[in-house]
């Protein structure tokens, strides 16, 4: 990879991967620092990277630094300390995607992350596995479960309304 | 093909786009013959996420990268040239100067090939370097030796007569068990031949009973005209004394109590003697002042030049009492003092 191409990453990838780690963790400083971190380890490593799989290798580093700052967190139990305006504020959206939002925070991680990557970034089964280190199958699986999960949810919260 | 049965799956793939052509035309002409069940489709269409692109990262001029001037003149980077780039601080700065090169690079250059080292005690050295100089020093006396063998010298001769005289029949008599009687008599004739100018100096110890105290006629080979004849007794005196004999009585004071007879042959000059001959005269009188210093050492015939070698060696490779100031104990070699560790 290129000094160039390196750029071009950043034009191209840096607001996928920053969205991908924003719903994930809700917190832009932790998502800023995640993907300036990914994108500080493709520069030491764009000798080695392809250029055509720098968006994959940018989203499987920052998929798990995520992971790894979660977990710490779960060991720290941090307290919710953050401003309110640092966290992910809803802006006024449709009523259907703030449901969706609310939907999607109640997935566990890897649901979540599962769902973001096919979502926003149409990533294949085969592809998201890659990324997550997940075979296929549990792609398949984990996604289809989400999948119904959030539907679930969508249609319990029509009946109530 | 789908079914009541497995279209949920179906309907899920085909939500995630996972379905070819075929199979997603499949799904929506199956929906379009099941009315009830298009509901359940919408559903899972509505929860697939759109992404928000309102939401940029806000620092993306800080992971730009600055690109080299070279490769923007050229349209390729430093590292599509093969070139290596390196940077501080993410900033290209520094290519490294071939030209200049290390002068003296062959005296950095080591063989591969070293002597081993084999560890030595020091207890194991100081033996070593006993044995070796014990063994220089029989080569060097036994070669100084070797080339008066084959002359048939005066010495030889003696040391010749010496073993007839210890195998002769009047030694045979004498009791080897009398050596433990309390006053033994010890004596030594040497008696030259008769009419020869050349001596044959006999040393032989004999010890016998007192009341075996007489003549002790010691026959040689009578061809060569030899006699050895005792004159034993001091308290009688010497019976016919020969003039070319001398007769030395030497009174041995120590455990052994007993009386020693020296004769020597005196009748040559000592210029004019041989080197054996004087070697002997030399060794018998050594013999003689031990004997007057009263010593408590054992017989003459316990006394060859292997011991004293070996006396010497042992001197020089001495194990004293001393200890450094860390207990280890301490050998003495030559004039060098060495500590064991």
């Amino acid at each position: 990879m290129t000094d160039r191409e390196y750029n071009d990453c950043v034009t191209l990838y840096a607001d996928n991967v920053y969205r991908f780690i924003l719903k994930n963790l809700r917190r832009e400083d932790d998502a800023k620092d995640v993907v300036q971190s990914a994108f500080e380890k493709l520069w030491k490593n764009r000798g080695s990277v392809d250029a055509v799989k720098s968006k994959s290798y940018l989203f499987t580093i920052a998929y798990h630094q995520m992971i790894d700052l979660l977990r710490k967190e779960k060991r720290i139990e941090l307290k919710p300390t953050f401003r309110e305006e640092a966290l992910v504020s809803d802006r006024p959206v449709h009523p259907l995607k703030k449901i969706l939002e609310s939907a999607l925070a109640r997935l566990n991680e890897t649901q979540r992350s599962l769902v973001l990557l096919k979502d926003y970034e149409g990533y294949s089964y085969l592809e998201i596995g890659q990324i997550t280190g997940l075979t296929e199958s549990q792609v398949k699986v984990y996604l289809h479960r989400a999948r119904i999960q959030l539907k679930n949810y969508l249609v319990s919260l029509e009946n109530i309304i | 093909m789908i079914t009541r049965d497995n279209y949920e799956e179906f309907f899920l793939l085909y939500t995630d786009n996972e379905l070819s052509a075929a199979d997603a035309q499949a799904v929506e002409r199956f929906v379009a013959d099941h009315p009830d069940l298009r509901e359940e489709l919408e559903a899972l269409l509505q929860c697939k996420l759109s992404p928000d692109t309102h939401l940029v990262f806000p620092d993306q001029e800080a992971l730009l990268k600055p690109e080299p001037e070279g490769s923007a003149e050229t349209g390729t980077s430093l590292s599509e040239t093969g070139a290596p780039l390196y940077y501080i601080d993410g900033l290209p700065f520094l290519h490294p100067d071939n030209s200049i090169v290390f002068p003296d690079k062959d005296r950095l250059y080591r063989s591969a090939k070293e002597r081993p080292i084999i560890p030595l005690p020091w207890l194991r050295a100081g033996i070593a370097a006993a044995v070796i100089a014990a063994i220089a020093l029989l080569f060097l006396l036994t070669g100084r030796q070797q080339p008066e063998r084959p002359a048939p010298s005066v010495a030889s001769r003696a040391a010749t007569s010496t073993s007839i005289t210890a195998k002769s029949p009047a030694n045979r008599n004498v009791n080897p068990g009398v050596t433990s009687t309390p006053s033994p008599t010890l004596h030594l004739i040497v008696e030259g031949p008769p009419g020869t100018n050349e001596h044959q100096p006999v040393r032989k110890p004999v010890q016998r009973r007192p009341d075996q105290q007489q003549d002790l006629a010691v026959n040689r080979n009578p061809d060569e005209g030899q006699v050895a004849r005792s004159t034993i007794d001091p308290r009688k005196g010497m019976d016919q004394p020969e003039p070319a004999v001398a007769v030395m009585d030497m009174p041995v004071t120590g455990n052994l109590a007993s009386d020693v007879h020296f004769a020597v042959q005196t009748g040559i000059p000592k210029d004019q003697s041989s080197f054996a001959t004087q070697a002997l005269q030399d060794e018998q009188a050594g013999i003689g002042r031990e004997s007057d210093f009263g010593t408590d050492e054992p017989a003459a015939p316990a006394r060859t030049k292997l011991r004293g070698i070996f006396r010497k060696v042992t001197r020089a490779f001495a194990k004293t009492a001393d200890r450094d100031s860390e207990g280890n104990r301490q050998v003495l070699v030559g004039a060098f003092q060495v500590t064991l560790n």
